[in-house]
């Protein structure tokens, strides 16, 4: 397990420093511009896992994916290690957002939008892995940046769903009213779960 | 005689395509090389798959070192060293990155080892695995498949692409593996002469079937290929032939033993074949 | 010890290393009770397959040249003069049978022979 982590995190190194140059400078933007800052939080937040494409494209093509089945180590061994990781890349996006927000604190410019960035980066970001990675294993990394973009693209569509079923029943509930943004979680993590266990079930009758 | 690895009626269809492994047996005695011979897309790589479990055989038994191996045994896979023909590791990672996966994954994984097997062979540590040529590829795949201390290598055209020095270098490697009487090598290859070299046992496979398996030495030394002419070649009794081939001029018989059927048949020639010569006749010949 | 392998002759290369050992054997290079590599290592040596080796070296203990104790690898055996002997008279005759056909074709008659041999034989 452990050394299946270690190459995940190497095999993305490349990816997350991008991410890290990106998305840092990005950090003094809310300084200028206050109202920036939902953004630039939701962005921070989803960069470093919509990057996850990269390093499963690699590891297809160099044969890597066939390679570690020989490995001692279960298959669920190994979907359990891609979780995890996708689980770090999300918690590196909410580190670099924090520096943001900390940056912006000492400014003492605070103002309630910052709540919508979470809101709405974390459960996209949460969804967006939940709905690729299993798709990915089905169809082939080589697609995985139309995957990607589909999984992002339904993930905004669900929050959109939430928010319009909410209104429904409460019409004062706005798109960015945090009951939208919970409900989005809740919902995310849910779908995060049962992806794990269906990239579990797909890779185990996988053939490589 | 114990196996290290026994496959026995191995069987693996495809609903989308017409090749299938038919009833694939052939084992692997303690201590020796298997050389696994056929053309593209014979069955070699498939059989390896469904060996090592990166697909699903439909039906027949293999057995690592006496045991079958399920996904949950991965104590058998630490003693199992895998090279395919492919980069086999994530192109951003170095030797030295992927050392320290290893020693995360392999209970056995020996550091020592492996940095001296990688100096022997010029392996840059900190260069990207992407960098490297084919030749170093394959070193450094080697060098992983030796480091974790295995009993049995599989390897899938290890060989294939590399200059004649570094095939000579790592066929001395491959010898020195099996110095150790528990070790033991399934290979494949195209390069028949590596094969005339280090390999044991030859088993031959086409179409997904294997046709012979026989040691080499007996192959090599024993088995012949008669040069008849027309009329010569009537005389032949059919049970002394194992495949034959018309060409223009002559007809080459593939016979199991060259004296006897030399003693048997004055007057025809009986040369010894190659790996290469013999299987053409196994696979092209007539029966 | 040194053992060359030519894979440029039709002698099979089991028989290249028996007739080398033997060799060394018979002219004293190895003595009894002198160890020989193991078979491993033989073949990795000299670049051959184990059972190429495998075979010289049963072909050898067969002819009572070596012996194979398990554990503690193989050695020149003490009982090999009579089969030496038997070796070099099997020469010996090969040799003589090659000069006894050149002599008839060449009409020499079978005492001159004996006197040439007395010769060679009594020379030094």
């Amino acid at each position: 397990m452990k050394g299946l982590l270690a190459n995940n995190l190497y095999s993305m190194q490349e990816n997350i420093k991008l991410s890290l140059y990106i998305t840092l400078p990005m950090a003094f933007v809310p300084l200028l511009e206050a109202s920036m800052i939902s953004m630039i939080v939701a962005m921070q937040v989803f960069m470093f896992i919509s990057n996850m494409g990269a390093s499963l494209k690699m590891d297809e093509t160099s044969g890597w994916n066939k390679w570690e089945i020989t490995m001692p180590v279960s298959r669920k061994t190994i979907i359990n290690a891609k979780y995890i990781s996708f689980i770090l890349l999300i918690l590196m996006g909410l580190a670099v957002s924090l520096v943001t927000v900390v940056l912006l604190s000492l400014q003492n410019e605070f103002n309630d939008t910052l709540i919508f960035g979470y809101s709405y980066g974390l459960p996209l970001s949460i969804s967006t892995a939940a709905i690729a990675y299993p798709l990915i294993l089905k169809l082939g990394a080589e697609k995985s940046d139309t995957l990607l973009i589909t999984a992002g693209g339904l993930s905004v569509g669900l929050q959109l769903l939430v928010w319009y079923l909410l209104h429904l029943s409460d019409s004062t509930i706005t798109y960015r009213s945090p009951v939208v943004g919970q409900v989005s979680l809740a919902i995310a993590l849910v779908m995060f779960v049962l992806s794990y266990f269906l990239s579990v079930r797909i890779h185990r009758n996988k053939e490589f | 005689m114990t196996y290290s690895l026994e496959i026995k009626n191995l069987t693996k269809t495809y609903p989308q395509s017409d090749f299938r492994l038919d009833n694939v047996s052939f084992s692997i005695p303690r201590g020796t090389i298997m050389g696994f011979v056929g053309e593209n897309g014979s069955g070699k790589t498939t059989t390896m798959n469904a060996v090592l479990n990166t697909i699903k055989k439909d039906n027949g038994t293999v057995k690592i070192l006496g045991r079958e191996m399920g996904d949950k045994d991965t104590d058998i896979r630490e003693q199992v060293g895998v090279v395919f023909d492919a980069v086999n590791f994530s192109g951003i990672l170095t030797p030295a990155k992927l050392a320290k996966v290893m020693a995360g994954v392999y209970k056995q994984w020996d550091q020592e080892f492996f940095l001296k097997t990688t100096a022997r062979f010029n392996i840059e540590m900190g260069k990207k695995i992407k960098q490297f040529s084919r030749g170093m590829t394959m070193k450094l795949a080697l060098a992983v498949a030796l480091s974790h201390r295995p009993q049995l290598l599989i390897l899938d055209e290890a060989t294939a692409g590399l200059d004649p020095i570094v095939r000579e270098e790592i066929l001395g490697v491959f010898l020195e593996f099996v110095e150790d009487e528990n070790h033991s090598i399934l290979m494949s290859s195209h390069i028949t002469s590596d094969l005339e070299k280090i390999a044991d046992y030859i088993t031959f496979i086409h179409h997904g079937k294997v046709i012979l398996t026989e040691k080499k030495d007996h192959l090599i030394y024993d088995y012949g290929i008669a040069r008849c002419k027309a009329e010569q070649f009537q005389l032949i009794d059919r049970t002394d032939m194992m495949a034959y081939k018309k060409r223009d001029y002559q007809i080459d018989v593939l016979v199991e033993n060259r004296k006897a059927f030399e003693r048997k048949y004055s007057g025809i020639v009986v040369d010894t074949g190659t790996i290469d010569e013999i299987m053409l006749l196994l696979i092209k010949g007539e029966r | 010890m040194d053992i060359i392998i030519s894979s440029n002759t039709s002698k099979p290369i089991y028989e290249q290393i028996t007739s080398q050992i033997k060799a060394m054997i018979m002219n004293g290079d190895l003595q009894t009770g002198d160890p020989i590599p193991s078979m491993r290592s033989l073949a990795k040596s000299i670049h051959v397959s184990v059972i190429t080796v495998q075979k010289a070296y049963e072909d050898l203990q067969r002819d009572g040249f070596i012996e194979t104790t398990v554990g503690r690898g193989s050695f020149v055996s003490a009982q090999n003069r009579d089969f030496m002997q038997e070796e070099l008279q099997k020469k010996v005759e090969e040799h003589l049978n090659l000069a006894v056909e050149t002599a008839r074709t060449g009409g020499i008659k079978l005492e001159k022979m004996i006197e040439l041999l007395t010769i060679f034989y009594t020379e030094e």
